[in-house]
C-alpha cells in the first residue's frame, strides 16, 4: 500500500472539517473491508484516510415514526442480529446476513456498503426495494436522498467530495405486505450474487390483487436498479403464476449485466427472469401471511 | 496378455469407486450434490485418522475441481486473481459422505500398505458428470460443471427437440 | 503510536498507518501463527479476535486495534494446557498441513464462546469463511463438535 495521512476524528464536525479540507484526496474508512482491499491492490491511493470508527453518534439503530433509522457505523453483523430489525424488517436482517462471512460482517458497515457503490453488494438492493433514504452530511449542511438516486455508476455514488453518509432510514412495510430477498449463488455460499433480487408485494384488501410491488435488482448492471416496468405490470393486477413469470421476463430486458467470474451476461439475463419470479412468489406468500395475520 | 497380480507387482496400487447423487435445478442448471459414497481398495491402514483424512480431503478437492474451480484467462493473462474470484469449496459445500473400505492387506508399502492420497480425487468429477447426465440428460464434458453450462445445455436440448 | 493488548499482554507500537493488523502481529510482535492465505479477507487463515469478534486481520489496519484487545492463536492455550478446541482438533484429525489451522481454531473458539452447543448447521454457517484444502472439512466439524462436548462450562 502507498503511505497515507491517517486521521481519526472523534466527532462528526471534526470529520466533516477534515473531509472539506482534503476534498477528493480523502477517503473515509469505517470497517475497511472494501477500502483496504482496494488500497492493497492499488485501485485506491488516497492521500488521506479518515477513520470514522471513533465518531460518536453514528452507531445507533432506532425506531422513528414508521421507520427504522440505522446509523452509518452500524456493522452488518449488528444489523443482522438487531432484535428491532429482525422483528420489524426481517427481510433486511436476512439481507445483511447473506453478506460474505461473519468476519466481514463484523467490520463492514451500513454506511460503507452504500458509499462503496458496488452493484454486487446485497444491502443496497433490499434498501432500494424498501424505498430507504440516505442521510448525507457535509460541513455546513446535509441532505437526504432516496437510495434509488444514490448510485451513479460502478463504484460511484452520489456523494460529492466532503460528504459523508451518516444514516439510512428505512420505512416499515405497509399492511398486507410481504418482502423477500433472493441471492442466486451457483458457486459457493460466500460469494457475491450472480443475480440478486429484493421484492415487496402489497395486497389489496381482496387479498388477490396487487396494490403495489417493488422490485430491485443487484449484480445485473453498473448500479443496483429498481425495475419499474415489471412493477407496473403488477400494480393493480390479479396475482398469479403467469403474471409473476411475465414480470420476470419484463425484468430481463431492463438489465445490462457484465460478463464476469460469476456468470456471463447472457446467463445473468436469463437468471434475472428466474430470480425475479422467485422473489415475487416468496413476497406474495409473505403478503398473504401478513394479510391473514392482521385479520 | 499381461495381467497385473497385486501380490507380485509393486506397481499396482489401488482402486476407487464412487457414487454421486445429485439434484439439478432445471430453471437455473444449478447442481447440488445430495450424497456421496466413496469406496477404496486399501492395504493395511497404518493410521486410520490420517487415512480417512486423506480420503475426505481428496474428495472435496475433487468436488471443487468438478463444480466450481476455474482458472480463467483473458488475452493470455490469468484473470482469476484471488480467492474472491477463484472459488474453493467451503464447509457448507460438503455432501453427506459414506466411506466404504475394502481391505486387502497385500500392498507394496510398509506393513503391506497401499496408497490412499490420490485415489479419492480423480473419480469425483466423472461421478458427478455421470450423475448430472442421469438427472437431466445433458452431458457436460469440460470442467467445472457450472450451473451456466448445464442451463445452456438444457436450453439447447429443448431447442432441438 | 498504538497501544493494544494482544493475548493479555499490553504493547505500545510505532506503526505506519498503512500497516495491516496481520503484518503488525507477525512482524512487529513476532506472532507468526496467523497466516496470510489470500490477502483479500476470504480464506480466513488470518482470523484473529478483535475485542472477541473474529475478523480478517489481513484487511484490517493495525491502527484499528488501538485501545483494543486482540486474541491470536498463540493466546488460546493456558500455560502448558491446550485450549479444548486445540486438543479436539488434534484428537479428531481437524488439521493436516496446518496452514489454515490457526484461523480455524480461533474461529472455532469464538463460535463456542458465542454458541456453546452449536448445531451442525450453526457450525457450518460460522465457519463458512475458513477455507481448508487438506481435510475436506468433515473432521473440522467433528473437532468442533467434540470440543463443544468437552468445553469448560
Amino acid at each position: 500500500m502507498i503511505a497515507f495521512d491517517y486521521r481519526a476524528p472523534r466527532s462528526l464536525d471534526e470529520t466533516l472539517a477534515i473531509l472539506q479540507e482534503y476534498g477528493d484526496e480523502a477517503r473515509v474508512i469505517a470497517g475497511g473491508t472494501a477500502l483496504v482491499t482496494m488500497m492493497r491492490q492499488r485501485l485506491a491511493q488516497p492521500a488521506c484516510v479518515v477513520s470514522v470508527r471513533g465518531v460518536a453518534g453514528l452507531g445507533r439503530i432506532e425506531a422513528t415514526n414508521g421507520s427504522i433509522r440505522i446509523g452509518a457505523l452500524v456493522t452488518h453483523r449488528e444489523a443482522e442480529c438487531s432484535p428491532l430489525i429482525q422483528e420489524r424488517l426481517p427481510v433486511l436482517a436476512e439481507t445483511f446476513r447473506r453478506v460474505g462471512t461473519i468476519r466481514i460482517r463484523h467490520m463492514a458497515t451500513v454506511g460503507g456498503a452504500l458509499a462503496h457503490a458496488d452493484p454486487n453488494q446485497d444491502p443496497p438492493v433490499t434498501l432500494m426495494a424498501l424505498d430507504a433514504g440516505v442521510e448525507v452530511q457535509r460541513a455546513g449542511g446535509g441532505r437526504e436522498l432516496p437510495v434509488a438516486e444514490f448510485f451513479r455508476d460502478y463504484y460511484e455514488s452520489a456523494l460529492e467530495p466532503g460528504e459523508l453518509v451518516t444514516a439510512v432510514t428505512v420505512p416499515l412495510l405497509p399492511a398486507a405486505t410481504g418482502a423477500s430477498y433472493v441471492k442466486f449463488l451457483p458457486r459457493t455460499a460466500d460469494d457475491y450474487a450472480t443475480v440478486a433480487v429484493a421484492a415487496t408485494v402489497t395486497l389489496e384488501p381482496d387479498g388477490e390483487h396487487c396494490r403495489e410491488a417493488r422490485i430491485a435488482l443487484g449484480s445485473v448492471a453498473t448500479t443496483p436498479l429498481r425495475e419499474r416496468a415489471a412493477e407496473a405490470l403488477l400494480s393493480g393486477a390479479r396475482l398469479g403464476e403467469r403474471l409473476l413469470k411475465a414480470a420476470g421476463s419484463a425484468a430481463k430486458t431492463a438489465v445490462d449485466p457484465l460478463d464476469d467470474h460469476r456468470g456471463s451476461a447472457a446467463y445473468k439475463r436469463e437468471m434475472t427472469a428466474v430470480m425475479v419470479e422467485r422473489a415475487l412468489t416468496q413476497a406474495w406468500a409473505e403478503a398473504r401471511r401478513a394479510a391473514r395475520a392482521s385479520g | 496378455m499381461h495381467f497385473y497380480d497385486a501380490k507380485s507387482h509393486a506397481a499396482v496400487t489401488s482402486f476407487t469407486a464412487q457414487v454421486a447423487e445429485v439434484a439439478v435445478d432445471p430453471a437455473t442448471g444449478q447442481v447440488t450434490v445430495l450424497r456421496f459414497t466413496t469406496a477404496h481398495d486399501v492395504g493395511t491402514i497404518i493410521n486410520p485418522l490420517g487415512h480417512q483424512g486423506q480420503i475426505e480431503g481428496g474428495l472435496i478437492q475433487g468436488l471443487g475441481f468438478a463444480l466450481m474451480e476455474e482458472l480463467q484467462t483473458a488475452e493470455g493473462r490469468i484473470s482469476t486473481l484471488s480467492l474472491g474470484d477463484f472459488k474453493l469449496p467451503t464447509i457448507r459445500d460438503i455432501p453427506p459422505l459414506t466411506t466404504v473400505i475394502v481391505e486387502d492387506a497385500v500392498g507394496p508399502g510398509p506393513f503391506r500398505a497401499k496408497a490412499i492420497g490420490e485415489g479419492s480425487i480423480s473419480p469425483v468429477a466423472p461421478a458427478i458428470a455421470n450423475a448430472v447426465a442421469d438427472a437431466c440428460g445433458v452431458r457436460i464434458v469440460d470442467l467445472p460443471i457450472t450451473a451456466e453450462k448445464v442451463y445452456f445445455a438444457l436450453q439447447d436440448r429443448k431447442g432441438r427437440s | 503510536m498504538i497501544r493494544l493488548t494482544v493475548n493479555g499482554q499490553a504493547h505500545e507500537l510505532d506503526v505506519p498507518s498503512y500497516r495491516t493488523l496481520l503484518d503488525c502481529l507477525r512482524y512487529d510482535l513476532g506472532l507468526t501463527g496467523s497466516k496470510e492465505g489470500c490477502g483479500v479477507g476470504v480464506c480466513g487463515a488470518c482470523t484473529v479476535l478483535l475485542d472477541g469478534k473474529m475478523i480478517s486481520s489481513c484487511i484490517a489496519l493495525a491502527v484499528f486495534a488501538d485501545g483494543r484487545e486482540v486474541t491470536t492463536v498463540e493466546g488460546l492455550a493456558e500455560d502448558e494446557r491446550l485450549h479444548p478446541v486445540q486438543q479436539a482438533f488434534m484428537d479428531a484429525g481437524g488439521f493436516q498441513c496446518g496452514i489454515c489451522t490457526p484461523g480455524q481454531v480461533v474461529a472455532a473458539k469464538a463460535l463456542l464462546d458465542a454458541i456453546p452447543h452449536p448445531s451442525e448447521a450453526e457450525i457450518k454457517e460460522w465457519m463458512l469463511g475458513n477455507l481448508c484444502r487438506c481435510t475436506g472439512y468433515y473432521k473440522i466439524v467433528e473437532s468442533i463438535q467434540a470440543a463443544a462436548g468437552q468445553a469448560r462450562a
